[in-house]
């Protein structure tokens, strides 16, 4: 009797032994929140982010603690997700040391794209704000990125007494502030938005399949249209629809998707230095308290290439009042396995925007409606993979030949969550 | 009873060291198989197996195809165990997608495999002749390798030469650069005569001077990759005084001498080494500088960077002569930290460990020991 327990107990303990190392543990995945950073070389913090980057360096009030990462910090302590995990990672250098000793995942709140365009309207100013932040989970041992799931906002504000670019741009640099982290101010903000995304997102130590924006072309019949931010730096404008494109798709399709890099001959230094983002496999993330990390981008099994073929702006009426416009964006997407050289989607989409601009208005951002064209065919486009409507299919795409393959492409979608 | 408990407690304990052990070093790879199926409607299970294997295989290909080329010597002793048996060193793999050509009758699937890297180094490991003789059957061996970086630099411009009616005229734009210490410069001239009128433009080379020392981190990091690999690794400073207690005239100090203003050893210096070795039965030296280069911020970052050359031999002394069995360079390497100084030390132990891992792979390869 004494002898079949004592080899139960044994048999027991072999197995527990054993199935001690495996994670097969049904407990929360956990993370360790690490402040608020920039995807961009730091060099080019003032140049990319001229606004957030300021605001940045600002203390909060009677502490040493920037601003940003103090209101980022208060976000995530007051909206704790429901699938995972996250821990607030302190201050103290040892709490750093200690997730060097074993696996742990380190997230932040990383702000890849800050846009400020401002028209002058007769008598007054049309301000449109678009930022843009993923929430970053990477490997603090291997500074190898596990997840992105980016997030944006865009805001629109007129105002009437004088030109907010005077005083240095304080105005716009308030609006910033506020459009980040103060929600009462305009019921949105940055902030508001990582809380909503975060909270019903599922972190994986690791992910079945990964999927990554790997190529973006922009051809000549696109750059009349480009601003002079953009225009002089053609790497920041493929940076910008490179995330924008991954921004929508993983929050459309509640994926995870890495981070978009640039490759090939545009990873030069001279390049890297003006584009900032991810280059060449690895990523920059610079923290809000001067920490910088260089993180691996692990290879995706999946790759998307999106060309912009053209932008071009057609008047439809003219009046007296106005004149209204559709501003046209022409694309070719294409998602595929490299290895296999298996193509999923390939087809040219298309979307036109449609705006009044009024006789009085003394100058008109064009780039602001291509920018709206742009940003809503890449917004329709990834909903449409899992949507699958004919009547969009044969208004964007190609019919029947682009629904074909979006059903196929929805069904690689689903390997990535 | 006795017997069992003890067999009990064996298991016990290969399941704790069998736990440790699924903490192995897996690297992930893509890889692609492809199989004629022969079936009418569907493809049989054994068939997508058979395309799975391949695919893992493929993966494993792909992954040794990085290796550098010393390493894939190494390899290619291996190959056969590995890739006989690839289910072990490719412990998993998941499916990314697969296709099927009913018209071609073919199948693929492409798949991300786990692949044991720690294993398959293992396996390298084990067949290399150095691991597989006894401790005295191994030959000693001695490193000197010097970090050093520039000084002061002597820059020339174009020098134009003519000889004609007796007399010659000398351009020269110099340029000193100097890290501490005293600069002193002498010119050169020279005078000929000919009867002949003609003119060339010579450029000289850059006249550069090092300062040279010995970075302890690099040499205990070169010292264990080396150890590590089943060679015994002899303290230097131990040799040169057995050396000069028999007479022959060895000494690191003509190392520093020499790499502080050129590229590599004197012909006098390496036969005085390898009289050194001889006379106390060192069977091998490997010699080589780790120069400090270009000092910059990284644009990616924003942290110090700094970039460094490293060049290296192995020379085998054999009936007392000396031939080179290994070598390394010039190959370069960066690294950056939050100080130039952390840059520095970062980007030397790099340097060394990576010139380290290519000679002892080097010298697995040939069998060396």
């Amino acid at each position: 009797m004494k002898n079949t327990f004592y080899k139960k107990k044994s048999i027991f303990l072999i197995i527990f032994s054993f199935l001690s190392t495996l994670s097969i543990s049904a407990e929360k995945v956990e993370a360790y929140y690490s402040g608020f950073s920039f995807i961009a070389n730091s060099g080019n913090l003032p140049k990319l982010f001229p606004y957030t980057y300021e605001i940045s360096k600002m203390k909060e009030e009677g502490s040493s603690q920037s601003l940003l990462d103090a209101a980022a910090r208060k976000t995530v302590i007051d909206n704790q997700p429901d699938k995972f995990s996250l821990n607030i990672l302190g201050e103290n250098v040892n709490q750093k040391a200690s997730l060097a000793k074993g696996q742990s995942i380190v997230c932040s709140i990383a702000m890849d794209n800050e846009t400020v365009s401002i028209e002058h309207i007769d008598d007054f100013h049309r301000v449109v704000i678009f930022l843009s932040a993923q929430i970053l989970f990477f490997d603090f041992n291997e500074k190898s990125i596990i997840g992105s799931f980016p997030f944006r906002l865009q805001f629109q504000d007129v105002i009437t007494d004088g030109d907010p670019r005077e005083n240095e741009g304080a105005r716009i640099k308030s609006l910033v502030e506020d459009l980040i982290i103060n929600k009462d101010k305009f019921g949105l903000s940055l902030m508001d938005e990582f809380s909503k995304r975060i909270k019903n997102l599922e972190l994986k130590e690791k992910y079945k399949s990964r999927i990554q924006v790997a190529n973006v072309i922009v051809e000549e019949k696109s750059l009349h249209a480009l601003p002079k931010r953009y225009s002089e730096n053609s790497y920041a404008f493929k940076r910008f629809l490179g995330q924008s494109f991954s921004t929508l798709l993983s929050s459309n399709q509640d994926i995870s998707v890495l981070p978009f890099v640039l490759t090939g001959d545009e990873n030069t230094e001279n390049n890297i230095s003006k584009a900032g983002g991810a280059i060449g496999g690895r990523m920059t993330t610079t923290f809000a308290n001067g920490d910088a990390y260089n993180l691996t981008i692990p290879e995706a099994d999946f790759t998307i290439d999106f060309t912009l073929r053209g932008y071009k702006k057609v008047l439809i009426e003219e009046k007296a009042a106005g004149s209204s416009w559709v501003y046209g964006t022409y694309s070719k997407v294409k998602v595929y396995e490299s290895l296999m050289n298996k193509v999923y989607f390939d087809e040219k989409i298309k979307n036109g925007f449609s705006t009044i601009i009024p006789a009085s208005q003394r100058d008109t951002d064009h780039w602001q409606y291509f920018q709206e064209s742009t940003l809503v065919l890449m917004d329709q486009l990834t909903k449409q993979f899992s949507k699958q409507e004919k009547s969009w299919a044969k208004k964007h795409g190609s019919g029947s030949k682009t629904l074909k393959q979006l059903k196929k492409t929805y069904k690689i979608l689903e390997k990535c969550k | 009873m006795q017997i069992m408990n003890r067999s009990l407690i064996s298991l016990i304990l290969l399941s704790l060291v069998a736990s440790i052990g699924l903490q192995a070093q897996m690297v992930e790879e893509k890889g692609v198989g492809e199989l004629i199926f022969t079936g009418f409607f569907n493809i049989k299970t054994s068939d997508k197996q058979q395309a799975l294997d391949k695919a893992k295989l493929n993966a494993l290909q792909r992954y040794v195809g990085k290796f550098p080329s010393s390493k894939q010597s190494e390899y290619g002793k291996v190959r056969s165990i590995v890739e006989s048996n690839v289910g072990s060193y490719v412990p998993s793999a998941v499916v990314l997608d697969e296709e099927k050509d009913k018209k071609a009758k073919t199948y693929r699937v492409v798949v991300r495999a786990s692949i044991d890297a720690g294993r398959i180094d293992q396996e390298i490991q084990k067949v290399s002749a150095v691991s597989n003789v006894s401790r005295g059957e191994k030959s000693r061996i001695i490193l000197i390798f010097m970090a050093r970086e520039a000084s002061e630099t002597t820059t020339y411009g174009i020098e134009k030469q003519s000889q004609a009616n007796q007399s010659k005229e000398e351009i020269a734009i110099e340029e000193q650069s100097v890290a501490g210490g005293t600069v002193a410069y002498s010119g050169e001239s020279e005078s000929s005569q000919s009867t002949m009128e003609r003119s060339k433009n010579v450029k000289r080379s850059d006249k550069i001077n090092y300062r040279v020392y010995s970075a302890e981190g690099i040499n205990n990091t070169m010292s264990q990759i080396f150890t590590d690999a089943g060679y015994r690794v002899t303290g230097t400073a131990s040799v040169e005084k057995r050396s000069q207690l028999k007479g022959v005239d060895f000494a690191v100090q003509y190392y520093t001498d020499e790499f502080s203003s050129g590229n590599d050893i004197s012909s006098d210096t390496i036969f005085a080494t390898v009289e050194a070795c001889d006379v106390n039965r060192v069977k091998y030296f490997a010699y080589g500088s780790i120069t400090v280069g270009e000092q910059r911020t990284d644009p990616s970052s924003g942290l110090d960077e700094v970039s460094v050359f490293v060049n290296g031999k192995v020379y085998m002394i054999d009936d007392g002569f000396e031939e080179v069995v290994a070598s390394v360079g010039p190959v370069n390497y960066s690294a950056v930290g939050p100080s130039v100084m952390d840059a520095k030390a970062n980007a030397l132990k790099l340097a060394g460990k990576e010139a380290s891992e290519s000679l002892t792979s080097q010298l697995r390869a040939k069998n060396l020991y």
